[in-house]
């Protein structure tokens, strides 16, 4: 079913990269890939939409973010304001695009770091097993424990509500999910026999972790954290809708949605930073459905 | 191992757990930057009133004696007194936990009563227009933030179609029912006050359909590919291939053992749905947990936050022991270790 794709996976595994395949049949198999795959392809063109917009805000956003018209207070979307502005008369196009850049970065942010911490003990658990593998895992188990808002909400109170501690907490509730995963891949790479190999010539145990497990304990990580941007960009929008992210006046998603909650007869309000956080998340997660397709066959189901 | 001794062996592992969740909450609360001292009292305090301020919370103890008194605390359901209510959160929580739970509820109702549907007709009629509608429609739906879905369906039901009363649990006029469970529908049912009823009926259907909703597609999902793959085992063929009806294979041989995977990602939906409902309830104005959570969250009252933190967790730990057991009963191959 997916011929390109698996021979793409070949020249990305770490076997197939020495090989050396040559970046031209890597980007024409990246794109046999793609065209077979409509709704990868529409992931890509949200996504690279999006980073476009964010990375060039200044040049298209058409206000600043604080610009306040007192005289143009809760504009429907019209000529003059695409979507409207909100009651300070603030451009609601420019705070989306503005907002995007904190909204999308703290997303992307949060899971980058939950997945880095979670592989690290992760790959520590699975490789030395033991009493470690035993206290960690068990201390992942009790933060599963929770549904992991209600726990970012009780750590985001417990450090003082802001943009930067919402985000260390739902760092703090997520790295075990990449924890688990990653020390159930490490615990059957080690059984490899190069491992056994490096270790028969006398390879040190951090050696072999870091450059034998490791990378090739890796590859889900990858896949698993591309699929989970789009829901770290929403938790962390979850926590600045409840007030605990961003603080006023400056722009996010989150919070945007929430002052357009308590004016529903100004329906653009809330409605356009919601598309906002929704397209992006749909572009990822198309994106990332793709990506697991592509580099782990062994991941694909049906759907 | 036989059922019996599995439920005992899953039983005795909750009290770990229970230590575990216990421990960090307690962690959560007393090792942090923010000090509910200095946010009770003001800078101007002097300092014998902020000795006697941490004198009466307990608060000049050695850490390890705070746990334990803490831990004796949490088995009494004493989770102490809320700084700003002044009520003890036992009591908060008793009035606000009702709520919460039948907001949860109603919503699992709503995904086990469309997912699992769903989830079976787009397996068995895979590639149809309907399997596309409801994969086009679940992958937005995954991507909605709950909280905008929650907003988007008020401003649809209740400010332009005028089909559902807006925010709230009851209408303000007419007076909450009785209380015995604390659940309205339930308690309104008990003392057939017919008004309540039909009040706290149409309350509760847009927030449990955007919460239900919204957990539906991943229990859709879960649903759908497990049916496809039982449609493609031995089994089935042979069935197929002794003469019975394409319905009858689907129901009494496949949709059996697919709910397998469904059942266990019931567990997880139900925490989603609680967590969720603490956001649908701001939205909402519902007057549940997630309310009194935020307003523990802003005003650093943490034996509210530290309440409603431990029973949640016990709650979704406690239905996932049920959803596990649920499990093995149903796949003896669970109880007998793969």
């Amino acid at each position: 079913m997916v011929g390109g794709g698996v021979s793409l996976s070949e020249h990305l595994s770490p076997r197939g990269r020495e090989r050396r395949a040559s970046l031209a049949s890597w980007l024409a198999s990246a794109w046999r890939f793609l065209r077979r795959r409509p709704l990868a392809l529409l992931g890509l063109a949200i996504v690279v939409v999006w980073v476009l917009a964010l990375l060039g805000t200044d040049v298209i956003a058409p206000y600043g973010p604080l610009d306040l018209d007192t005289f143009k207070r809760l504009q429907p979307p019209g000529s003059e304001h695409l979507m409207g502005t909100d009651d300070l008369g603030r451009d609601v196009f420019s705070r989306i695009l503005h907002g995007g850049r904190v909204s999308v970065v703290a997303g992307i942010l949060v899971v980058l770091a939950a997945s880095l911490v979670g592989t690290f003990i992760g790959t520590s658990a699975g490789f030395f097993g033991g009493a470690l593998d035993e206290l960690l895992m068990r201390t992942a188990d009790i933060f599963l424990a929770f549904p992991p808002i209600i726990l970012a909400l009780a750590i985001t109170a417990a450090l003082g509500p802001d943009l930067h501690t919402s985000m260390v907490a739902i760092m703090l509730v997520w790295w075990p999910q990449y924890a688990r995963m990653v020390r159930g891949v490490v615990q059957s790479v080690k059984q490899n026999e190069y491992v056994t190999a490096s270790r028969a010539i006398g390879a040190g145990e951090w050696r072999i972790m870091l450059r034998h497990v490791l990378p090739n304990s890796i590859m889900p990580v990858f896949v698993v954290a591309t699929l989970d941007l789009g829901q770290g960009i929403t938790i962390a929008a979850v926590l600045s809708f409840l007030g605990l992210g961003i603080r006023p006046p400056n722009p996010d998603w989150g919070s945007m949605i929430a002052s357009g909650a308590t004016m529903l007869s100004q329906w653009w309000l809330g409605t356009f930073p919601g598309l906002a956080i929704m397209s992006v998340v749909l572009g990822f997660n198309l994106l990332g459905d793709a990506l697991r397709d592509l580099l782990d066959p062994r991941l694909r189901h049906e759907r | 191992m036989t059922l019996q001794a599995y439920v005992l062996r899953r039983v005795l592992l909750l009290v770990p757990m229970i230590v575990g969740i216990s421990l960090l909450t307690f962690v959560v609360s007393h090792m942090v930057p923010a000090d509910p001292v200095s946010a009770m009292l003001t800078d101007k305090a002097r300092p014998e009133t902020v000795a006697a301020f941490r004198e009466q919370w307990g608060l000049d103890r050695p850490l390890p004696e705070q746990y334990l008194r803490y831990l004796g605390g949490l088995l009494r359901l004493d989770f102490g007194v809320s700084i700003f209510s002044h009520h003890p959160v036992a009591d908060d929580l008793a009035l606000y936990l009702p709520a919460t739970l039948e907001l949860a509820t109603t919503a699992l109702l709503v995904t086990v009563f469309l997912g699992i549907p769903l989830g079976v007709l787009t397996a068995v009629y895979r590639e149809s227009w309907l399997d596309r509608v409801v994969r086009v429609v679940s992958l937005l739906g995954a991507s909605a933030p709950i909280f905008w879905l929650a907003i988007v369906g008020l401003l649809v039901f209740y400010s332009w179609l005028d089909w559902v009363p807006g925010p709230g649990r009851i209408d303000a006029r007419i007076a909450a029912p009785q209380t015995i469970t604390g659940l309205y529908t339930v308690d309104s049912l008990l003392t057939q006050n017919w008004d309540a009823f039909g009040s706290s009926v149409r309350h509760l259907i847009l927030p449990a359909l955007v919460l239900g909703g919204n957990q539906m597609v991943y229990l859709l999902r879960v649903t759908r590919s497990s049916v496809l793959e039982v449609l493609g085992q031995e089994y089935v063929r042979t069935a197929h291939a002794k003469g019975l009806g394409w319905w009858t294979v689907v129901y009494r041989h496949a949709v059996p053992n697919a709910l397998i995977p469904t059942v266990a990602y019931l567990g997880l939906s139900y925490g989603s749905l609680l967590a969720g409902a603490v956001v649908t309830e701001i939205v909402f104005a519902w007057p549940g947990m997630g309310r009194y959570a935020l307003q523990g969250t802003t005003r650093l009252d943490f034996p509210a936050i530290v309440g409603v933190t431990t029973v949640i967790a016990v709650i979704y730990v406690a239905v996932n022991l049920v959803v596990d057991v649920a499990q093995s009963f149903m796949d003896p191959r669970i109880r007998l270790g793969r």
